[in-house]
């Protein structure tokens, strides 16, 4: 029925053309993501990376990169840098800062409103991500209006790392969250703006397992295992003495 | 390039110096590479888009800064000429019109500079941008070449070399079209001395771009391990 | 969105339009083979030079293109030579761009565009055979002739590089130093009274710059507004042989080699004019 070729990821660099025709039939219709651009008629690659696909139909480049650009709908961490009346400015590592209104919070009305300090850490939802102007962010779930896990952290200890690390530590199976979930007990928050938030009951732990998630980054599953094992070894150690 | 020559340190007229690079060699930047023709070698860091001050703050897109310092001492008008060159090369390469009111700052070190300078920072600079995830047009490459009294062209010219030629000629394409996309040429050279040159450096680009895509998948082979 | 329409409801006047949409209004001028200041396309503004105004330099030339203007003055002293070579003369080029010629250039140290000009003459200087330096040494090891030659824009439209060089190459035509003597004995050098002695050029190169508007349409001898608007420059120097002793293409869109040839032999006729220019101005004086 379908003439489609089998799709292999390759290797892109900028300004390669993409052609799909031969990966869809007809009335297929594609959506092209990060990565593509479509510009005069031709699909090409913005960036350097893995040309992937889903199904066909969705098509983007999977690259890693350091610097946060914001995008609707993402969860990221921020700081409070700025407080006035009506919102709050959080940098959230992107070229400007974002703004967090003071009622964008669960139960917030204009009498009881939220009591962040400055410097104070924030898990939130971006809300509004458009290039010309600054981004926005909410404390609430799009749908339910319910705090669902954003608000305030706590206490804790934030690292920076890449966004090629934020969105692989997304997936609760991946190998050194589970490595880690073995021998210490943790809360965590993923920014996808290259943040990560981490809090245990002992401080030194805290430190212990953010070193280790910032070092597992290129290290591959064995690996990963393996330098939590000596990780472990060490904190009994250093316990003993 | 029916006369081939050997040259002094004994390639012929049409052969480049080794190439290598190293891509986020610096860990603060948002995007670093180093790139070397031979002993010609560059760094390059890139960080961007980010804050940019107000007065040079552009509405509808990202402001691009160069700065180049040379090997020994503080810039000149030579490095501010070719600060020049790579701002207008790269003005329709990185899509600035994504990242309004923002500043992507490029920062080159000449660690040394053995010939073919301009060619070796353009190069950095593309990887550095790469690296850093700057939304690009096209992936920009440039190669030079000079030419000898007795009318030869030698690709990838040393010091040595460019001193004692007629003319120096820096080329650079992208790999979305054919024609050139940045040239300077100095020296006393005629028409057809100059389009010759310029295709013989066109061949040598696409074999830097293929170093350049080796590069790139053995960066990307790293980070996909997990 | 507004344009300039047929209907009566929505019209603009020109000079609102082109405030609105500079590049839309270049294009109605375009399509029909003339620029909104009237000249053709290929067409180069009208250039006047005046030499020898300033008397307080050894050569001097006020140069007018179109709306550009600069003078260029160049001033001679006695120095040490350069240690790399004791036997030559040398000059020291400076091109400057102050808040005079234009609200776009702030005060303070000479910008990018300044400093870039200021090389690129250096480096032509250096590479093109055009002054002979040996000419300029009066006693070898002790004492040289120095030329500072500035060149100072009154007022910025544009080609700012094709005006600088020809007012510089007419400086330097028009320069006229006194015979010095250097006497060992007291180890200083003496200037006679009368200036008498012209430099002779060993070539004389001069540039022409064009700038591509849409891809499509090439411009020549741009002002302000067509740098600003079009998306690459390309400035080719030729000199008396029609040999190139510089090409430079500035800018991101790429030029087929066609394009790059129709250029060229526009340059050498605007080039060979201009030394025309300098050779009957040179016969009035």
């Amino acid at each position: 029925m379908s003439e489609t070729e089998e799709f292999k990821p390759y290797t892109i660099l900028p300004g390669e053309t993409v052609s799909l025709d031969k990966y869809k039939n007809e009335k297929d219709v594609i959506k092209i993501g990060p990565g593509l651009l479509h510009e005069k008629h031709q699909i090409s690659a913005m960036k350097a990376g893995t040309l992937k696909n889903y199904n066909n139909q969705k098509w983007w480049i999977d690259s890693s990169q350091r610097r946060y650009v914001p995008s609707l709908n993402e969860h990221v961490i921020g700081k409070i840098i700025a407080k006035t009346q009506d919102y709050f400015r959080v940098d959230i590592g992107s070229a400007h800062s974002a703004l967090l209104s003071t009622l964008a919070f669960e139960g917030a009305t204009k009498r009881n409103k939220p009591n962040l300090e400055i410097g104070a850490l924030v898990y939130a939802r971006v809300s509004l991500a458009n290039k010309d102007m600054e981004p926005e962010l909410e404390c609430i779930s799009a749908t339910t209006g319910k705090a669902n896990g954003f608000g305030e952290l706590k206490n804790g200890f934030l690292i920076k790392c890449s966004l090629g690390l934020c969105r692989s530590l997304l997936n609760p199976n991946t190998p050194i969250l589970t490595a880690l979930g073995e021998h210490f007990a943790f809360e965590t928050a993923i920014g996808m703006n290259g943040r990560v938030w981490l809090n245990t009951a002992d401080i030194s732990n805290t430190i212990l397992l953010s070193n280790a998630i910032k070092n597992s980054e290129f290290l591959s599953a064995k690996e990963i295992k393996q330098m939590v094992k000596e990780l472990v070894k060490q904190s009994e150690d250093d316990m003993e003495l | 390039m029916a006369n081939e020559v050997l040259r002094e340190d004994k390639r012929t007229n049409s052969q480049l110096r080794p190439i290598s690079s190293v891509l986020s060699s610096l860990n603060r930047a948002d995007g670093s590479a180093s790139f070397s023709f031979g002993n010609s070698s560059v760094l390059c860091s890139v960080y961007g888009p980010q804050e940019v001050k107000i007065k040079d703050e552009l509405l509808d897109r990202a402001t691009v800064e160069v700065n180049i310092t040379p090997q020994i001492g503080i810039g000149s008008t030579t490095e501010k000429n070719m600060e020049r060159i790579v701002r207008e090369a790269f003005s329709d390469v990185i899509i600035t019109s994504l990242h309004p009111r923002t500043s992507i700052s490029i920062t080159v070190q000449i660690t040394q500079d053995e010939g073919s300078i301009i060619s070796t920072i353009i190069n950095a600079v593309s990887l550095a941008l790469i690296d850093a995830g700057i939304p690009l047009r096209s992936t920009l490459l440039s190669v030079t070449c000079a030419v000898q009294e007795d009318g030869v062209i030698l690709l990838d010219p040393s010091n040595e070399e460019i001193k004692n030629a007629t003319s120096t000629h820096v080329f650079a394409f992208s790999n979305t079209s054919n024609d050139i996309i940045s040239s300077e040429s100095t020296g006393t050279f005629s028409e057809e001395e100059y389009f010759k040159c310029a295709d013989i450096c066109k061949l040598a680009v696409s074999s830097v771009l293929k170093f350049v895509h080796s590069a790139i998948e053995h960066k990307l082979q790293k980070e996909q391990k997990n | 969105m507004n344009e300039v329409s047929n209907k009566d409801s929505f019209v603009l006047d020109a000079n609102t339009f082109a405030k609105l949409h500079p590049k839309e209004f270049y294009r109605k001028f375009l399509t029909n083979n003339i620029r909104p200041d009237g000249r053709l396309l290929k067409k180069f503004r009208k250039t006047s030079i005046n030499l020898n105004s300033l008397k307080s330099a050894e050569g001097s030339c006020v140069l007018k293109m179109g709306k550009t203007s600069v003078v260029c003055g160049i001033k001679a002293e006695v120095a040490e030579p350069r240690v790399d070579d004791p036997r030559k003369g040398y000059i020291v080029p400076n091109v400057e761009l102050s808040p005079i010629c234009s609200s776009i250039f702030k005060p303070g140290p000479p910008g990018e565009l300044a400093q870039s000009i200021s090389e690129r003459i250096d480096k032509l200087f250096k590479q093109c055979k055009i002054i002979d330096l040996d000419k300029l040494c009066i006693s070898e090891k002790n004492a040289v002739w120095v030329l500072y030659i500035d060149v100072i824009c009154l007022s910025y439209d544009g080609n700012i590089f094709d005006a600088a060089l020809y007012s510089i190459i007419s400086a330097l035509k028009s320069l006229k130093l006194p015979e010095v003597t250097f006497i060992e004995e007291e180890g200083k050098a003496e200037a006679s009274k009368e200036k008498t002695i012209s430099l002779e050029l060993l070539s004389i190169p001069l540039s022409a710059t064009y700038v591509v508007f849409d891809d499509k349409y090439v411009l020549a001898d741009p002002n302000e507004e067509e740098e600003n608007l079009s998306s690459t420059s390309i400035t080719f120097i030729y000199n008396e042989e029609h040999k190139l002793c510089g090409i430079s293409k500035l800018g991101g869109i790429p030029l087929s080699s066609e394009l790059i040839q129709d250029c060229m032999s526009s340059a050498i006729e605007r080039t060979d004019s201009l030394r025309e220019l300098l050779e009957s101005t040179l016969q009035r004086n």
